[in-house]
């Protein structure tokens, strides 16, 4: 997408807020805040925070919907032009279906604090710290985002960050992201969680002990 | 109090009185109250019911002290963009403040109704155990409460007519909260649940919908199936308002026809709502009240433009439309032909994050050409012209409400390549009568140019990704003197815009800027020259020192929040 805005173009002097550096750096001319919205491989909307303005409860909604789609197309309900025209839709969601396998590609993200859950394409990550900053990217704060491109390792995986990310295995375990190879990891993730660090400590990094497991459960709940 | 000699125009007490129980308009009622002593006492004495738009505009004990005869309040807390996730959890706009002191000043209270407030299980309890008269209950937009406060409203209120929930953040614990509504309460007229995602117990909703002779409006959740839904029908054929359950399983214990009939025998029918997953197979049950129908709402409905053709030629009386794109151009070329009357229009993406074409320039022209009594427009779409804008202006010059969101940030005339400037243009230039604006698209400051000199009754705008400096911004706060809501996000405008509205904010409701230009040194500013606002800045983590990111100005007489959380600063 072509852009040709500039910050404060003719407003005066105090459009110095976002210096030189920070438009070099950015290189298309952005303010920092409207980079946020940045073009990716899919068409990109889903970078920014609260656009396109459509409620959560709705978002929530339509994604049960396209969940509820997939199964009515499998039941084969219908048969004339207007559910061939909703069949084709399923289609294109099921590209983006929340996979329940365990197998790679879409998983459903869901964030402490956050009613909307989004979606992940494992597929397109081949280690840990990509999806970590990818998902850095999609729930927290663009613009601090930018500004780690120079550091090694996401916040989400190091500690760091006041949350940390986890994964729900096949046997409903919720387990800290990052201790086990990359391979295995995509064979047993069913979805993934970035939850609050302070909930976390019930959880160990490389097992989870059968008696937590309620426990981690309750604390979703409670949310 | 008697009329006093010197002042022979003065009424007496008691017509006053009688006079103002009269008078309904909250509006008509706060210019009496200017008047002099006398009616501004009359006029709070016999208040029932206050809105009070901004929580923190004012203190409970200040609405408390002015009004002593409250029976229903309508309370807004957060700003809207906290519908989408623009404002931190744990913001504020916590009810239960308000509740404590109404408990006290207020012990019959008989109506709350709340928007974007904060609400808690304990503070639902609270409300069911403190007011024991309390009739009606409407959570909009509201989080913070789980099933659990729905089972301490349906167990205490023993008096409840209503209970109306929508679109709410709700903990769903499941668990059986219908069942908790007593045997004996027959009082219930309006009951709404479709936001609720787990099952009720359908022994007790079916027999409370038996029990209550009065029930009005019913909306479930998508839990309830055909069957079921059959069932309710049935017994309420006085329902003036039916959200539907799912369509999805199909029917077992009836036909089509049965259900079908059903829905014939419900002649005040005239607002319907829900059909999860609704296909051509079932449609054709609610055939018998399309004639009646004023309101239809198929926004969670996967349609095509063939079963929306199906359903809207046997509704010659419509006058609210929501749809989801799904239907496409052809579809909103079935709403102008077959819908002549139509005043309102939504139009919502069925797949935000997807760029296929859902609805097009084509689409809202077709609409416009059949139906010229539209005012009121909410169309979400991925490419828009100005030529198309501006010919839905000239076929449909009463807008009240415009808002377009062309969904890529920054997006122009996709034919031309120029920016949006002409299409909002048009709108301002030829609808004289509108009061809430939502732009979108590519913009530059022309446009706030235009809407800054022709839209004099503007009161709510929203803005996003647009304008070239703050000029933009300026023209718009300088030039439309009946603002209320100023929403801006996302644009290039710093301080001299923030300031160029001084003389404005005292008047308003409430202005929010997000991804601004504005430092905490221009609001600084601001809050020193205006004393009656609080200038309040929400502290961004990863934010530079200097810049504020989320500032949310508005007008109190409460003076700064006390329950500021840490991230809130008022300067």
């Amino acid at each position: 997408m072509e852009t040709t805005f500039r910050l404060s173009g003719g407003g005066g002097g105090d459009g110095g807020d976002y210096g030189d550096d920070d438009e070099l750096e950015l290189g298309l001319g952005l303010s920092l805040t409207s980079a946020a919205y940045a073009p990716s491989s899919n068409g990109a909307l889903s970078q920014v925070v609260g656009w396109p303005p459509v409620k959560t409860y709705r978002m929530n909604s339509l994604v049960n919907q396209a969940k509820f789609s997939k199964n009515e197309e499998e039941k084969g309900v219908g048969g004339n032009d207007g559910s061939k025209k909703k069949k084709k839709n399923s289609n294109k969601n099921d590209e983006k279906m929340v996979k329940e396998t365990g197998h790679s590609g879409f998983v459903k993200v869901n964030m402490d604090g956050l009613p909307i859950g989004r979606k992940v394409d494992l597929n397109a990550h081949d280690c840990y710290e990509t999806l970590a900053q990818a998902l850095e990217i999609m729930f927290l704060k663009a613009s601090s985002s930018i500004r780690r491109e120079k550091q090694q390792h996401s916040r989400l995986l190091d500690g760091s960050s006041e949350f940390v990310l986890t994964y729900e295995d096949k046997e409903g375990d919720w387990m800290l992201v990052g201790d086990v190879p990359w391979r295995m990891f995509l064979g047993t993730v069913k979805r993934l969680r970035i939850m609050k660090t302070s909930d976390a400590n019930g959880l160990a990094p490389r097992y989870q002990e059968k008696n937590q497991k309620p426990k981690s459960k309750q604390l979703e709940l409670r949310r | 109090m008697d009329p006093d000699l010197t002042k022979p125009w003065a009424l007496p007490e008691e017509f006053l009185k009688r006079t103002f129980a009269l008078i309904n308009s909250d509006k008509d009622r706060n210019s009496a109250s200017l008047v002099c002593k006398d009616w501004y006492n009359a006029e709070r004495f016999s208040r029932r019911h206050v809105s009070i738009r901004n929580c923190y505009s004012v203190s409970p004990e200040i609405v408390a002290a002015r009004f002593p005869g409250i029976r229903s309040v309508t309370l807004k807390g957060k700003p809207r963009f906290s519908d989408f996730n623009l404002v931190p959890e744990d913001w504020g706009a916590d009810v239960q403040s308000w509740l404590s002191v109404f408990a006290a000043a207020y012990p019959f209270l008989e109506e709350l109704r709340l928007k974007r407030m904060a609400v808690s299980d304990e503070s639902l309890e609270y409300l069911a155990m403190n007011f024991h008269g309390f009739k009606a209950l409407s959570l909009l937009s509201c989080d913070g409460f789980s099933t659990i406060g729905l089972e301490a409203i349906v167990t205490h209120c023993k008096n409840l007519t209503e209970l109306d929930l929508q679109e709410n953040g709700i903990d769903d614990l499941g668990g059986d909260w219908l069942s908790y509504v007593p045997e004996n309460l027959t009082s219930l007229e309006v009951l709404n649940f479709a936001a609720l995602d787990s099952e009720v117990s359908f022994d007790a909703l079916e027999s409370l919908v038996s029990r209550c002779k009065s029930l009005r409006v019913l909306k479930v959740n998508r839990k309830i199936s055909l069957d079921q839904l059959r069932r309710l029908i049935e017994l309420a054929p006085k329902l003036t308002e039916l959200g539907t359950g799912s369509f999805a399983e199909d029917l077992v214990s009836s036909s089509v026809t049965e259900l079908e009939s059903a829905f014939s025998k419900c002649r005040d029918l005239h607002t319907l709502s829900g059909f999860w997953d609704v296909t051509l197979l079932y449609l054709p049950v609610i055939f018998p009240v399309c004639g009646n129908l004023t309101f239809l709402n198929l926004s969670y409905a996967t349609l095509g433009a063939i079963e929306l053709e199906c359903i809207l030629t046997r509704c010659k009386s419509l006058r609210r439309l929501w749809v989801l794109d799904t239907v496409g151009d052809e579809g909103l070329e079935m709403v102008g032909s077959c819908c002549p009357l139509l005043e309102e229009l939504r139009v919502f993406p069925a797949d935000p994050f997807n760029q296929e074409l859902g609805v097009t320039e084509s689409g809202f022209l077709s609409v416009s050409n059949g139906c010229p009594n539209l005012h009121y427009v909410l169309y979400f779409c991925q490419r828009m012209t100005n030529a198309a804008v501006a010919t839905v202006a000239q076929n449909c010059p009463n807008f009240t409400h415009f808002r377009l969101c062309i969904m890529s940030p920054g997006e122009p005339d996709y034919l031309t390549n120029e920016p949006m400037d002409e299409a909002f243009g048009a709108i301002v230039k030829t609808c004289p009568n509108l009061r809430r604006l939502s732009v979108s698209g590519r913009l530059t400051d022309l446009a706030f140019e235009y809407i800054g000199n022709h839209a004099k009754n503007l009161e709510t705008f929203s803005v996003a990704f647009a304008g070239t400096s703050d000029l933009g911004m300026e023209y718009v706060m300088r030039g439309c003197p009946k603002l209320r809501r100023v929403e801006i996000r996302d644009c290039p405008f710093g301080d001299n815009a923030l300031l160029s509205g001084l003389a404005q904010y005292e008047s308003m409701r409430s202005l929010w800027m997000s991804a601004c230009n504005v430092t905490t040194d221009g609001c600084k500013k601001l809050a020193d020259e205006m004393p009656r606002l609080n200038v309040e800045v929400i502290k961004d983590d990863g934010g530079e020192d200097g810049s504020a990111d989320k500032v949310y100005i508005y007008r109190t007489v409460a003076g700064p929040r006390t329950d500021a959380p840490p991230f809130v600063v008022t300067l």
